[in-house]
């Protein structure tokens, strides 16, 4: 009687899962070897093609990026919001929130204004009397400011959540049994917000590498994502089979770089981002 | 850790304000002087400033005013690191991620000791906190217990001039609790090391302190031995927060001498007390009377004499409310050497007391 029951209670989920998730995948990846022609031949043009292992590669290379320009940007802001009072605390966190509240492609396009031609940018570059003045939009350059700014929040909140954990005082033990302000960070403070570092950065790297509207956007021809190559594929060469393999590669690298990640950090780390396991 | 690490603290008019505008400071012109090797506890309910006091001793906390001086030279500005003061945390803040010897040895590997060094000193103060084999386990694998006793030997492991504990045993449960009493109280005692304890629980300072300052409203409101401040609060705080007490409206009829006794009118009857101060003819006062202290004895065999209104054994002694007058009633502990209680409800008895044993204390309830 009480296995039906619970199997009544999982059931909906069950079904919805299997309906939305499992079935189109399973669905994705049997086209992936059958549409055109049954066989590897999709796989063998993603691998075969020089344009697409850079694809790959620029998808992965300006992921990275970001998530390196969220830790440095987050960490410290993230920092100061756990540690420096609740009015300052409200204020970043609400900053940092604030962009959660818009859509995506208006604030995509906010940036195209920014940084575009005869925006704020260009305008500042003038003033300042600098005749040739960077290219900011259409490149890796656009894309990476506007991948990053969409990406900090979930840095931020994955730090911030370890660390609104961490007792103050573990510094202050620290710092008794003396260790300066540098020492005690490095030695107490690091290694217990390291939870949330290693949360945050699985998790905006792995967004990442899946973002189409603001690198199709603000980078240009040169920095194609290989979410906009699979977009192209269904809209306008209507190749879903060569789509699917695509899909299918990211897929799979997605959950291999997991697999490294787990190997190298344990899966405690990887499945509690933002999780409380950090502390003590 | 060979030589006893003895030197004295002194506050002097020590004061903190968190907020101006708030009524009033967290911590009041706290003065405090503690004797090399002495063991003093800062005992108080929660928000009487005693940890306030304490992170202000050890660095966490400026004062707003008032001086800090250890063996004689100010400390104030001087940041936490360089303190060389030992401080035992509320829930202890071992280091997670670092095993019981990377914790003991931290205060040591901070000041650049070489490694031999390290692991004789951790080792000798596994020993003495009774876990020697507990080098290689991380805090989660430890007792409460276990824990409390690693934090303290990460405080003592680099000499300090001062020990600062904070309700270091709050977590705690009872039994476990007076045990590690014990073996704090012995370790203080065979280092010598001066040392401020924090904690609302007067048990526990009374069985571990050569003196306690009870704190209330971020002043001290008196500082003595566990015995002067039980048998003779300066003041209602003091006598109500230490046990139980009976403060009984009184009229002084003959006034006493510095110290010495006098006689009070208490339910219309004449009673003998005693205070610091000289009390003046015709004064309010509250009798201050530990019901421990007051005997009970056949009616008319004393002076003053009432109705028990209730009696309740409660194991080793019976506890009882005696009516003396419409409006004064006077708890009593009275303890069953017979192994049965002696009066019953509703009976007449007698009310008496030593001299020395109430004390009159100026009237705050008007």
């Amino acid at each position: 009687m009480r296995r039906w029951g619970l199997l009544l209670l999982v059931g909906p989920v069950l079904a919805f899962v299997t309906a939305i998730l499992f079935y189109p995948l399973a669905t994705m990846v049997y086209r992936s070897f059958v549409d055109p022609s049954l066989g590897f031949g999709n796989y063998e043009r993603v691998f075969g093609h020089e344009v697409y292992a850079r694809v790959i590669w620029n998808t992965l290379e300006v992921s990275a990026i970001v998530t390196v320009v969220c830790l440095l940007l987050g960490y410290p802001l993230a920092y100061a919001a756990a540690n420096r009072g609740p009015r300052l605390r409200l204020v970043l966190l609400a900053s940092v929130m604030m962009p959660f509240w818009t859509s995506l492609l208006v604030r995509t396009y906010a940036w195209m204004v920014v940084l575009g031609a005869g925006g704020p940018a260009m305008s500042l570059f003038h003033y300042l009397g600098i005749e040739a003045a960077p290219q900011l939009l259409y490149n890796r350059f656009g894309a990476v400011i506007g991948m990053v700014y969409v990406m900090l929040p979930y840095m931020v909140l994955s730090i911030f959540a370890v660390m609104s954990e961490i007792n103050p005082n573990y510094q202050r033990a620290a710092r008794s049994l003396g260790a300066g302000p540098l020492r005690a960070f490095l030695h107490v403070y690091l290694p217990q917000s390291y939870a949330g570092v290693t949360g945050g950065v699985l998790l905006v790297f792995i967004v990442s590498i899946g973002f189409f509207v603001t690198p199709a956007l603000l980078g240009g021809r040169k920095e194609v994502f290989i979410a906009q190559l699979i977009q192209i594929n269904i809209q306008e060469v209507v190749a879903w089979g060569f789509a699917s393999a695509l899909a299918v590669v990211l897929l799979i690298l997605t959950m291999a770089l997991l697999f490294v990640y787990d190997r190298l950090l344990g899966a405690e780390s990887v499945f509690s981002a933002g999780d409380l396991r950090g502390r003590s | 850790m060979s030589v006893p690490a003895t030197h004295d603290l002194s506050l002097r008019d020590l004061t903190k304000v968190y907020d101006p505008h708030a009524g009033e400071p967290a911590v009041s012109e706290v003065s405090l002087d503690v004797a090399k090797g002495e063991f003093v506890s800062l005992l108080g309910p929660s928000g009487s400033g005693k940890t306030t006091i304490l992170m202000m001793i050890a660095g966490f906390e400026d004062p707003t005013s008032g001086d800090i001086f250890v063996d004689g030279s100010s400390i104030v500005g001087v940041p936490p690191h360089r303190r060389n003061i030992g401080v035992v945390f509320q829930n202890y803040a071992l280091f997670p991620k670092m095993t019981v010897a990377q914790n003991i040895g931290f205060p040591l590997r901070m000041r650049k000791r070489d490694h031999a060094t390290i692991r004789n000193t951790v080792a000798r103060l596994l020993d003495l906190i009774h876990l020697p084999s507990y080098q290689d386990r991380y805090p989660h694998q430890l007792s409460g217990g276990q824990q409390q006793r690693v934090a303290l030997a990460r405080a003592l492991a680099f000499d300090p001039s001062l020990l600062l504990l904070d309700e270091p045993m709050g977590a705690l449960d009872r039994k476990l609790r007076e045990q590690l009493q014990l073996e704090v109280k012995h370790i203080q005692r065979s280092l010598g090391v001066t040392t401020v304890y924090v904690t609302h629980d007067q048990e526990e300072a009374m069985v571990l302190s050569d003196r306690v300052a009870i704190m209330d409203k971020g002043r001290v409101q008196q500082i003595g031995t566990p015995e002067q401040v039980y048998n003779r609060p300066a003041n209602r705080f003091v006598a109500q927060f230490l046990g139980a007490a009976n403060l009984l409206a009184a009229k002084v009829i003959v006034s006493n001498q510095n110290g010495g006794t006098g006689r009070a009118l208490l339910a219309g009857v004449d009673v003998p007390f005693t205070a610091e101060r000289p009390m003046p003819q015709g004064a309010s006062v509250e009798l201050f009377l530990r019901p421990e202290c007051v005997q009970l004895g056949r009616e008319d065999a004393a002076p003053l004499c009432g109705v028990v209104e209730t009696a309740m054994f409660v194991g080793e002694s019976t506890r009882l409310q005696v009516r003396v007058d419409t409006d004064t009633v006077i708890n009593v502990t009275s303890p069953n050497r017979t192994g049965s209680s002696e009066y019953a409800a509703g009976e007449r008895v007698s009310v008496s007391w030593d001299a020395g044993r109430a004390v009159a204390l100026a009237d705050e309830s008007g």
